[in-house]
């Protein structure tokens, strides 16, 4: 009886370091971010890196406040500034279409050059557990997925494609943008 | 959760407690044992020495209070639980409970409501020595329990590690997903006392695991009644606090050798 009890007693010390499910986890795959990836025009299988690109959203022709922050630890300007070959954007969760500003050479404004990229898609929430709740995965339409448009200067976007349709992960590029 | 947990290792405690108590039982009655072959010559004097004790069998029923009373100041919580065991044989009783449970979760991102009826059965095995005429507990038993249950999504939110557009407000849903079952096997530890004539105070915790969980498509058994929440593995703990009444229906006499032994013809 003894050795029951003992046995009992282990179990629930046990238990108590099962209980970490309040928090999600992020390595969950929960609302993924949309991953695009520069090519060369001229040369479509090499990547190309941007340089110094700034990202804001656009609402009803009103930008955001703040750029998409691609580097934590800089400074109030080269935190907002990326000059990677792949950039990720969050889509909105509670619209079906997103407009963001991509301005080319941000950090040198007599250079820089915007040009605006929508985004169309449709959404699906799903279910990941009890510490993450929902997740939101997005589906981008055959027609009229992705469209870039000049800004008040010129072009610098040549064309896009769009590699993947189902947005659920953040593991591969979903579009790719011509330069 | 946390409080369960505490009054859990608590209980615990105090059954580690009796632990100590119930080996030393043993000792005394092997004492008695050798005392008894050594006056094994004088036979007549033993039967007189022996003691007869009537063990009461017979229905024991009760209800939950802990349960009972949680809806005064749990406003997500309405449930009860009544609680039945039958003496079977000095030692071992068939027990079951049977209940409903209305529970309203708030999660962080989850807000859902079970709402079901379940029923438990097995045995107590009672490990108490008890004196002369008392009828207290000390049980470690096992059940098996079923649930049938439904349970409504009330709302939830979208997680998004990247908020850039900013935290969504709750989405309400109001979906309901009906027809759930599940089923687990546990293990209770009980202690019940005798307070006056047949009315008995019992404290049970009990350790479950799952072993049949039909979740909806799409969503989880957060909550199952009777099991209580689930979590990431198939464990689960539960506990009550029962008030319950002895109705004896027959007697059974048992000889119990009797202590006293010093030979009166010295």
């Amino acid at each position: 009886m003894k050795k029951i009890i003992a046995v009992l007693l282990l179990f629930t010390f046990g238990l108590s370091s099962c209980e970490k499910d309040d928090i999600c986890d992020a390595n969950t795959q929960t609302t993924p971010r949309l991953v695009i990836t520069f090519y060369y025009d001229d040369n479509p299988t090499t990547v190309r890196n941007v340089s110094n690109m700034k990202v804001v959203g656009v609402v009803d022709g009103v930008d955001q406040p703040e750029g998409i922050i691609f580097n934590e630890n800089g400074t109030s300007t080269t935190r907002y500034l990326t000059s990677a070959s792949t950039v990720s954007v969050p889509l909105r969760v509670d619209a079906d279409t997103v407009t963001y500003k991509f301005i080319y050479n941000a950090s040198n404004t007599a250079q820089s050059n915007t040009d605006l990229l929508t985004i169309n898609y449709s959404r699906t929430n799903t279910y990941v557990s009890r510490a993450c709740g929902y997740k939101t995965t997005f589906q981008l339409p055959t027609t009229n997925d992705v469209v870039y448009s000049a800004g008040t200067d010129g072009e610098w976007m040549k064309n896009t494609e769009v590699k993947i349709r189902n947005i659920e992960t953040e593991n591969e590029t979903h579009v790719e943008i011509f330069f | 959760m946390k409080h369960t947990l505490k009054s859990f290792f608590s209980i615990c405690l105090l059954f580690s407690m009796f632990l100590a108590e119930a080996q030393e039982t043993p000792t005394v009655k092997k004492e008695t044992a050798e005392k008894k072959t050594v006056q094994k010559p004088e036979a007549n004097e033993t039967v007189k020495d022996s003691l007869v004790k009537t063990d009461r069998y017979g229905l024991r029923v009760g209800v939950d209070l802990f349960k009972l009373t949680r809806a005064f100041y749990d406003k997500n919580y309405k449930g009860i639980e009544f609680v039945a065991d039958w003496r079977l044989t000095k030692k071992y009783y068939i027990a079951a409970e049977l209940g409903f449970e209305d529970k309203t979760t708030e999660d962080d991102r989850l807000n859902t409501t079970a709402t079901g009826t379940y029923i438990k059965g097995g045995f107590d095995y009672n490990f108490y020595e008890n004196w002369l005429d008392m009828e207290n507990l000390i049980t470690i038993g096992l059940r098996g329990g079923f649930s049938a249950f439904s349970q409504d999504l009330n709302s939830y939110k979208i997680y998004n590690p990247n908020p850039y557009w900013g935290e969504l407000p709750p989405v309400e849903v109001n979906q309901k997903y009906n027809g759930l079952s599940a089923a687990w096997l546990e293990v209770a530890l009980g202690l019940k006392a005798k307070v006056f004539n047949n009315v008995f105070v019992g404290f049970g915790v009990q350790l479950k695991l799952l072993a049949m969980n039909n979740k909806p498509s799409g969503f989880d058994n957060l909550y199952i009644p009777g099991f209580n929440r689930t979590y990431d593995g198939s464990f689960g703990v539960g506990f009550n606090y029962t008030v319950s009444y002895f109705i004896p229906i027959y007697k059974k006499k048992t000889i119990v050798p009797a202590l006293i032994n010093e030979s009166p013809k010295k």
